[in-house]
């Protein structure tokens, strides 16, 4: 076995095992944490370092959105100061989505989806620890660097580089840890289990990698392009206004949204402990909206205002809608339960598609010449981005709490998530809603005062980071009591179907259903 | 009946094992994301040029010949690492590492011959063309680099008896990231060098 490669079940046998029989090795901690011989391991610091940084960003937004509420006409500043209130401001959109939203959903992969699809381990976890390491390594630079007034919009010269090249240096990572995630869908599958049948969570993390395989380079391209000149401030800032903003804007921003879709739709199942019907229709829903997020063309003012850009924005809703429709189908047709992590998908969708229904307000508005109804496009671009990226990590915490037992070694409180749920959907809302209204009424009133908007929102963040900080706070508790050594509850669920709830000695070896252990136990 | 025993019967046979292409599909993605990177380079360096059609390389001569011979030690290169591939899948194991050699020999002269090109072109960084000129054929030089650096590891591992017709993953990888960086090249050739 060539060091590129993953150990299966067959290759971890030993000379007196039974025929049938698969095993995991137990690696050493530090050759788990550091090499990634464990995805767990790798999976769970992905997960609770973005959750961290998550709840970091989100107070800084907070203090952003205060900053503006702050403002004083008097002075022409709030309490941050001009050129630090734009500095933060644009490095929390970089923070949100490389060091919160995309590593939460890989982290959730990298645990997962080998266990959904029966795999003994993930394709290159090596690769997947270098994943790992670069990104925190990059994320804990392009914090201390945007601090110490650097990065884009930093006066700091060499700071400012600093930054650009840790963007790429984030990006860099990101793409491998998703390619070893898809890898190990598309390769490491057991017998009869065609691509068609994995479960929704595994097949939307490989559209979610082509979608980012895709994207991602290119704003990498960039990066290198201004780098290479050695770039001053004024260099730098031009570069992210012209180069790389894009990525934080609609269609490319709805790349973090395609992972939700297959894990609504897995919840869902193990809610109602059913099957999900018209599994192909679902599946094409998600690569449908995958194909939608490819947003690298549209970087120009001019390339915005064509008729595919149109087109593109007002159909991301599709998808959503079609998978809600599905979700509901799923619930209807079986016995569902209220279970937290249902609440959280389900607040996770409607958030997704109140942001995917703002992208239909901003092509509406660039239909034909000019401007058709005028709207502040500032504001609709910030309501939108805080309500997809809300979604995001409020998806993310919800898988948090569905797979606990993978992830953290139990379950959670349900209790908390119950509690938890309603203020993720409280707090995403009130911290993008706001500025979504805010370029509504600018179409009628353009000096509108934004100061009570922006207060509503940074308490919406300030909330949002609660939400974020007690998911690290139960994860924590929960891993302490498993090492104390308390029993697992197998499925704490009692209606999930798919292979990640199966016991290491139950993965059967040869898989023709998406939904093995509900064929077992002889459910329809 | 437990679900472990209806899952995995005691009597059941072994499954065979499916043929995994790690590798293969690695390497895919590895190329679509390179891919990606150098059009978008190709894109700006194309935007560039537009906006300043009139003075762009006026300083400067890139000479054709350089280039065209790159493009051909490239398209010879494809054959070749094809022709490893080839020989791999009927156990053909000396003429694999024969084509493997050449192959990476062809990739090494290609870095070579960029790098007198370079000395040929004679663009500053400071001048505006230099930037997107050094970005564009650097990055795929880099490609080609990493492209070699992996053709060396797989001829190594084929020196080791990790290939043959039933497993020829690595030295289709390979060979699938070798074409795409070749691909790269001819619209790198044709845009750069050839519409000057």
């Amino acid at each position: 076995m060539a060091l590129t490669e993953a150990p299966t079940g067959s290759d971890l046998l030993s000379p007196g095992d039974e025929v049938g029989t698969q095993r995991q090795v137990a690696a050493p901690v530090v050759q788990g944490v550091l090499g990634g011989a464990e995805h767990v391991t790798t999976g769970r610091m992905f997960v609770g370092l973005a959750l961290g940084f998550g709840a970091l960003d989100l107070i800084i937004s907070a203090l952003v959105n205060f900053d503006r509420a702050a403002f004083d006409s008097a002075t022409g500043e709030g309490f941050f100061g001009t050129e630090l209130a734009q500095r933060v401001a644009q490095n929390q959109t970089i923070g949100f989505v490389l060091c919160c939203a995309l590593p939460l959903m890989l982290g959730l992969a990298i645990i997962i989806v080998p266990k959904q699809i029966g795999s003994p381990a993930l394709s290159f976890p090596r690769a997947a620890a270098l994943s790992l390491w670069t990104w925190l390594l990059s994320s804990v630079i392009f914090v201390v660097v945007v601090a110490a007034d650097g990065s884009y919009g930093g006066s700091n010269e060499k700071l400012a580089r600093v930054g650009n090249v840790i963007t790429g240096a984030l990006i860099v990572a990101l793409c491998i840890g998703v390619v070893c995630v898809a890898v190990t869908v598309l390769t490491l599958r057991p017998s009869g289990m065609g691509l068609a049948d994995v479960p929704f969570f595994s097949f939307s993390m490989v559209v979610a990698a082509s979608a980012w395989v895709l994207t991602l380079p290119v704003v990498l391209s960039h990066v290198v392009l201004v780098h290479i000149i050695t770039p001053g401030p004024g260099d730098l800032q031009a570069a992210f206004d012209e180069n790389i903003s894009w990525m934080f804007s609609q269609p490319a921003l709805y790349i973090v949204l395609i992972p939700i879709l297959g894990l609504a739709v897995d919840v869902a199942a193990t809610a109602a402990g059913s099957r999900q019907r018209a599994r192909g229709a679902v599946l094409f829903a998600i690569g449908f909206a995958g194909a939608l997020t490819f947003g690298a063309w549209a970087q120009t003012d001019a390339s915005r205002a064509t008729m595919i850009w149109v087109l593109m924005s007002a159909s991301f809703a599709i998808p959503i809608i079609a998978v809600l429709g599905a979700v509901g189908e799923t619930l209807q047709s079986g016995r569902p339960k209220l279970i937290s992590p249902l609440a959280f998908v389900m607040v996770a969708m409607l958030l997704g598609l109140v942001g995917s229904m703002v992208g239909l307000l901003e092509a509406i508005d660039s239909t034909g010449k000019g401007r058709l109804i005028g709207f502040g496009n500032a504001a609709l671009d910030t309501g939108l981005f805080y309500l997809v990226i809300g979604a995001a990590i409020t998806a993310g915490v919800g898988g948090c709490f569905y797979w606990a037992r993978q992830s953290f070694g139990d379950s959670l409180p349900e209790s908390a998530g119950r509690l938890l749920a309603p203020a993720a959907l409280v707090g995403v809302s009130l911290w993008g809603l706001p500025h979504l209204v805010l370029g509504i009424v600018q179409a009628n009133d353009e000096g509108i005062d934004p100061r009570v908007f922006t207060a509503i929102s940074g308490a919406g963040a300030l909330l949002m980071s609660l939400v974020l900080l007690v998911t690290i706070a139960a994860g924590v508790q929960v891993r302490s009591e498993v090492r104390r050594g308390d029993v697992l509850v197998a499925d704490p669920w009692g209606g999930a179907g798919t292979l990640e709830w199966a016991d290491a000695e139950s993965v059967p070896t040869t898989v023709e259903s998406p939904y093995p252990l509900l064929d077992a136990k002889g459910d329809d | 009946m437990a679900v472990a025993e209806m899952l995995i019967p005691n009597e059941a046979p072994a499954p065979v094992p499916p043929r995994r292409r790690q590798l293969l599909f690695a390497s895919g993605f590895a190329a679509a994301g390179w891919a990606m990177f150098l059009v978008t380079l190709l894109g700006a360096y194309l935007v560039a040029r537009s906006g300043d059609r009139a003075v762009w390389l006026l300083e400067n001569k890139i000479p054709l010949t350089q280039p065209n011979v790159q493009l051909g030690t490239l398209i010879l290169s494809s054959i070749t690492v094809q022709w490893a591939v080839y020989s791999i899948a009927r156990d053909d194991r000396g003429h694999t590492y024969l084509a493997l050699a050449i192959t990476t020999l062809f990739g090494v002269a290609f870095i070579n011959q960029t790098w007198f090109l370079y000395t040929q072109v004679g663009l500053k960084m400071a001048q505006r063309e230099g930037r997107f000129f050094y970005a564009l054929t650097g990055g795929h030089l880099a490609m080609v680099g990493c492209a070699t650096i992996f053709l060396v590891l797989m001829l190594v591992r084929s020196l080791g008896g990790s290939f043959s017709s039933r497993y020829p993953e690595g030295l289709s990888a390979v060979a699938v990231f070798w074409h795409v960086t070749v691909a790269m090249y001819a619209a790198i050739w044709l845009v750069v060098y050839i519409m000057k």
